[in-house]
């Protein structure tokens, strides 16, 4: 029983970080709910240590997801913590308040340049950052 | 007694049926039958966008109540088949297994067959590739007008026609997107050097009504083929087998899993099993038309004539998705009045080889939803999300199609074991990777979708009418099955769950069965919608 609530919470607290990593904003408690009961659905195989040691990092720094998340993409791509993060994005995106978040956008020509810079800037300088950090994230404690 | 036993609801199966119970005869149809029974009621008659923005109860049928529309893990067959569309291949792992080796199949146990969720594109056989059969187009052109006229097909007279003959019943063609306006006006503009070096782009040839027809349609254009079936605008076999259960001389038997079938003098005798009580049965008719797909017809007939450990040719289009940005989007916004089906069909004749091409089709993306694509970008998801939101609207992904000839390597066989196994064995991904990596953008992902294996149509060649497009096998391939063997009884099938739930396939890695019907040798329908 308290295992069952020290779950509950660890997943509420992953719903809210993911969130606000995602698209800047908490989510409700109904988003929660449902990351909470979609967790239960999907992961239940036992966890590699590696994984567990990622999540157990992130949880711990929250700072280091979006790090973690860079490295994880290309480093392990199937890991734990990025299925965790993309099944809170299909949470948020099937959901009509956070549905303009993920809708596709047109951009103008110099727009969508710049955003690919910025973003894929971005994107490396966290990949590059983030193998650091995760390699000392999977050497950590579960 | 019955005149006719028709063995499957798919697509050849409720064609097969109509004409034979307009000229009065018995009719009975056996059938699996799976069906959605959870997620069709749920989804809103509106554009996909406004579901998004107001329906609180999207993640239902987005994501599935199990959340088994989440396709975590590699890209697999069917992981385009939404929660909605799931029960298509529910089952037919369990009680068709099937190991493949270089390529993936899949087979349906649905009411409508894999035509409950094929996106709808129709492509006639040319005179070139009748003729390789024994047959002429004029000798089948009327069978394709009646069929046209049935199942409502829209498109135009272009340049495809020499690859896709008119027919009279032709209704016009859906809408073109934006960003296949912006393709179909390039090529048009560049039309003599690319017809020059044979190369032809037209609209797809599509099964959908963009008129009112036989109480479906017309087509509104909400972005929801993936998910649900809106007025009926895209044909599914299903509404053919609801006009046939009005007549008094049809009668649908589901929850039947066809195993053999005999035949004398008589007529046939056909054994199958109650899926939900096990027990056994048998029917039977004067005749016997077998529509159970590719793979499960041949399945069927290898097993009645106990034809086991016997290899027999199979076909197999290789294909390959290309994923490209379409730069002349950059400048223009992207309407949101679209359809997810097939905009536009391109063939390119193959230099050197009279009569063989290569076919692709191009797609738009946005209702199968970003975070599929996230999933497959290797960049933080954060800053996944923003791109692709940007970049989504430019853009398009090919459906590449090869056909494909018999050849000595390309073989299946049923094998002893309960349920009786089945091997399939074509050597057709080689092609699709050659091609798949010239394209602009995406030779990453494309690599590695190659370097899977590709989702590929097999048309087991039998004498029977399979569940192909053609309903008819390849050369040669009618004396293969039917060559004599000692008539064995076949292994009864252990009693099965049959619970086909959405929530158990998905998950399962893809190791295992599928195989799809498709057409004998050249093209192969656009994927499941």
């Amino acid at each position: 029983m308290a295992d069952d609530i020290d779950e509950g919470r660890a997943l509420e607290v992953e719903a809210r970080l993911f969130a606000r990593y995602l698209v800047g904003r908490p989510p409700p408690a109904e988003l929660v709910d449902r990351y909470r009961a979609a967790n239960a659905a999907i992961f239940t195989e036992p966890v590699a240590r590696e994984d567990a040691a990622l999540v157990a990092f992130a949880h711990r720094h929250p700072w280091s997801v979006s790090l973690l998340d860079a490295a994880s993409g290309l480093l392990r791509p199937g890991s734990l913590l990025r299925n965790k993060i993309l099944l809170m994005a299909a949470i948020l995106e099937t959901s009509p308040a956070f549905a303009d978040e993920f809708l596709p956008r047109d951009a103008r020509p110099l727009g969508l340049l710049l955003a690919l810079v910025a973003h894929g800037t971005v994107a490396v300088a966290r990949a590059a950052l983030g193998a650091v950090v995760y390699a000392a994230a999977v050497r950590s404690r579960v | 007694m019955t005149d006719v036993l028709i063995v499957g609801s798919g697509p050849g199966g409720v064609n097969a049926a109509a004409p034979l119970v307009a000229a009065g005869r018995q009719v009975v149809l056996l059938d699996y039958g799976n069906q959605d029974r959870r997620y069709a009621a749920l989804i809103p008659h509106q554009p996909f966008s406004e579901v998004r923005r107001t329906d609180a109860q999207q993640h239902r049928y987005f994501l599935g109540d199990h959340f088994e529309g989440i396709p975590l893990g590699p890209v697999r067959v069917g992981a385009q088949l939404t929660p909605p569309r799931l029960h298509i291949l529910a089952d037919a792992a369990e009680r068709m297994p099937v190991h493949t080796d270089g390529f993936a199949a899949s087979m349906s146990l649905a009411r409508g067959g894999l035509g409950a969720g094929w996106s709808a594109g129709v492509f006639p056989f040319t005179d070139d590739e009748l003729r390789d059969m024994g047959l002429g187009l004029d000798e089948l052109r009327p069978h394709y007008d009646a069929v046209t006229e049935r199942i409502g097909v829209c498109g135009a007279g272009d340049d495809l026609e020499p690859f896709l003959p008119p027919s009279p019943s032709m209704m016009p063609p859906l809408e073109l997107d934006s960003n296949a306006e912006v393709v179909l006006t390039r090529y048009q503009r560049r039309r003599a050097a690319l017809n020059a070096a044979a190369f032809f782009l037209g609209r797809t040839r599509l099964a959908a009504c963009t008129e009112r027809h036989r109480e479906r349609g017309p087509y509104a254009y909400l972005d929801l083929d993936y998910w649900a079936d809106p007025d009926r605008s895209v044909y599914r076999p299903q509404w053919t087998l609801e006009e046939l259960q009005r007549a008094p001389n049809f009668t649908y038997l589901d929850r039947r899993f066809v195993r053999t079938f005999s035949e004398d003098e008589r007529g046939v005798r056909v054994r199958a099993t109650r899926a939900d009580t096990g027990e056994e049965e048998t029917h039977e008719a004067a005749a016997l038309v077998l529509a159970g797909g590719t793979l499960g017809t041949a399945r069927i007939v290898l097993a009645s004539l106990g034809a086991y450990d016997r290899p027999v040719p199979i076909l197999c289009n290789a294909y390959a998705y290309v994923p490209t940005l379409n730069l002349g989007m950059l400048r223009r916004p992207a309407r949101d009045r679209r359809s997810s089906l097939a905009q536009l069909t391109a063939v390119l004749r193959v230099p050197g080889t009279p009569g063989r091409i290569v076919q692709a089709q191009l797609f738009s993306y946005r209702s199968l939803l970003t975070f599929k694509l996230m999933k497959e970008s290797p960049l933080a998801y954060r800053e996944g999300l923003r791109v692709l939101r940007v970049l989504i609207p430019k853009f398009a992904i090919l459906g590449i199609h090869h056909e494909d000839r018999p050849a000595a390597g390309k073989t299946c066989v049923l094998r002893r074991g309960g349920p009786d196994r089945r091997r399939g064995r074509p050597a057709c991904s080689a092609a699709a990777a050659r091609i798949a990596s010239r394209s602009r953008i995406g030779r990453a992902r494309t690599r590695r979708a190659a370097s899977r294996p590709t989702s590929a149509c097999c048309c087991a060649a039998s004498g029977s009418s399979g569940a192909c497009r053609s309903g008819r096998s390849a050369p040669g391939t009618a004396r293969a099955s039917t060559t004599r063997a000692p008539f064995r009884s076949c292994p009864r099938a252990g009693r099965s769950p049959a619970t086909g739930t959405a929530g158990s396939a998905p998950r399962a890695p893809s190791t295992s069965p599928t195989a799809r019907s498709s057409r004998g040798s050249r093209r192969r329908a656009s994927p499941s919608t």
